[in-house]
């Protein structure tokens, strides 16, 4: 079998189970029920067209901010201004599952709006909403407690990768020669392993259910073994700002063999849920 | 678009939404609970899709979300380099099939969208939420599975 067999589709996971198109045609008949969307002009959608603002290349005040940082590599300096021009808690907040610190650096609520659905964050034009939260953002650290012997690594890492080199962000051509494996350095102090993550639940609601959004989340290897991670917090539909907002975030690790495999009754997690309130940025 | 067109796109790219929902979801019922949300969530939303020649990308980002929601709200664990043994399906290549739900999580469906799909790796980038780059390094990572694999005769670069 080749790449280009043009039956490859079909080859990997077959026919489409009649179940499945069952489903297919019961939905689409579900949406024919409803009224064809239209966009309806409300008071607080005309709030909001009223309160958007676009992005123009005047300078943005200095702030001091991890999480626009870190997004800023992601999608460039155009999206970290605008994560500049939102509300941002800078306290540190640090909780411990087993053997494992998850220090969050700083969270910010913006009120950004792509203008299409393409999506390249990067280049396409965007509006902001001073009044709206529509995404919010997080990095934050993971690293080993003290006093504890382990090495860390993400999810979707081998042991026969290099213990502190991300080949997914520096590039899989560009692990250093001398690179360690995960496994070897764990045997030099017969440290344990343990694949850890931390990803965002959500925005919890005010009856304490999660608002629908969609969740991005990365967890990236550093050179002094330590893990960043971040989260970005897509709502579905944009709420007006708050003094607080109610976060809660997965976090947990468990043990990995050297030979990768990955010991799941070892795993050791927790819902942490914590409480920002983000103020706007101080300009230098 | 009238309901009878999005009708039609959606028959037309279901076997594409089903093999999308493999790469993401072991259990059948799971697919199909995450593609009835997908096509009532991409209804209600399609008066914001600017380019319709551009909706099978679109809802099947939909989809992506939907089934991550899905495991998300199962809180579910899917072992990085588990998957629970299934028969390969009716009409499939048993080694295929392995292969490929034998892939790391994060490597399958990167793989199954370029490779099965055929989308570009900006597409995929924008689909999962994650940098060009690290959508690059997963196919490398993929493509290095491929080649110890030996299921392939050859494997091109991209």
């Amino acid at each position: 079998m080749t790449l280009k067999e043009k039956n490859l589709q079909q080859a990997v996971y077959g026919d489409v189970p009649e179940s499945f198109q069952h489903r297919v045609q019961y939905a689409l008949r579900h949406t024919q029920e409803e009224e064809r969307p239209v966009k309806r002009f409300t008071l607080r959608t005309a709030l909001i067209t009223l309160l958007l603002v676009a992005i123009v290349g005047a300078a943005v005040a200095a702030v001091a901010s991890i999480t626009a940082d870190r997004f800023g590599e992601f999608y460039g300096e155009k999206y970290k201004d605008a994560l500049l021009q939102g509300d941002i808690d800078t306290t540190l907040r640090t909780r411990q599952v087993g053997d494992v610190i998850y220090a969050l650096d700083d969270v910010i609520v913006t009120g950004i709006t792509l203008d299409n659905e393409e999506d390249n964050r990067g280049e396409d034009p965007m509006s902001i909403s001073d009044e709206m939260c529509s995404r919010i953002y997080a990095t934050g650290t993971m690293r080993a407690a003290e006093g504890t012997n382990v090495v860390l690594i993400p999810e979707d890492y081998l042991t026969t990768d290099p213990w502190n080199f991300d080949p997914y962000y520096g590039g899989h051509d560009n692990i250093p020669a001398d690179a360690v494996s995960v496994k070897d350095k764990a045997a030099q102090t017969d440290a344990t392993i343990l694949c850890t993550r931390a990803t965002a639940n959500g925005l919890v609601g005010t009856g304490g259910e999660l608002v629908n959004a969609d969740i991005g989340y990365s967890g990236i290897l550093q050179e002094d073994g330590t893990m960043v991670f971040t989260m970005e917090i897509d709502l579905h539909e944009p709420i007006p700002r708050q003094d607080e907002y109610t976060l809660s975030v997965y976090i947990a690790n468990h043990q990995v063999t050297p030979e990768g495999e990955h010991l799941m009754d070892t795993r050791v997690s927790e819902d942490w849920v914590f409480t920002i309130a983000p103020s706007k940025a101080e300009a230098n | 678009m009238t309901h009878e067109e999005f009708a039609r796109h959606i028959v037309e790219m279901q076997a594409s939404l089903y093999r999308v929902s493999c790469a993401i979801l072991p259990q059948l019922c799971d697919r199909e609970d995450a593609v009835q949300s997908c096509i009532e969530k991409a209804w209600r939303k399609q008066a914001t899709l600017k380019d319709e020649s551009r909706l099978q990308a679109w809802v099947t980002r939909i989809l992506v979300n939907e089934c991550y929601a899905i495991i998300r709200s199962r809180k579910r664990e899917t072992p990085v380099e588990t998957i629970p043994d299934a028969p390969a399906p009716p009409g499939s290549d048993p080694n295929l099939y392995r292969f490929f739900t034998g892939l790391p999580d994060k490597l399958r469906l990167p793989m199954v969208l370029f490779y099965l799909e055929g989308y570009e790796i900006q597409e995929i980038a924008s689909m999962l939420r994650i940098p060009s780059g690290t959508v690059k390094s997963r196919l490398a990572r993929g493509r290095d599975a491929m080649r110890r694999s030996q299921v392939f005769e050859e494997v091109q670069d991209l």
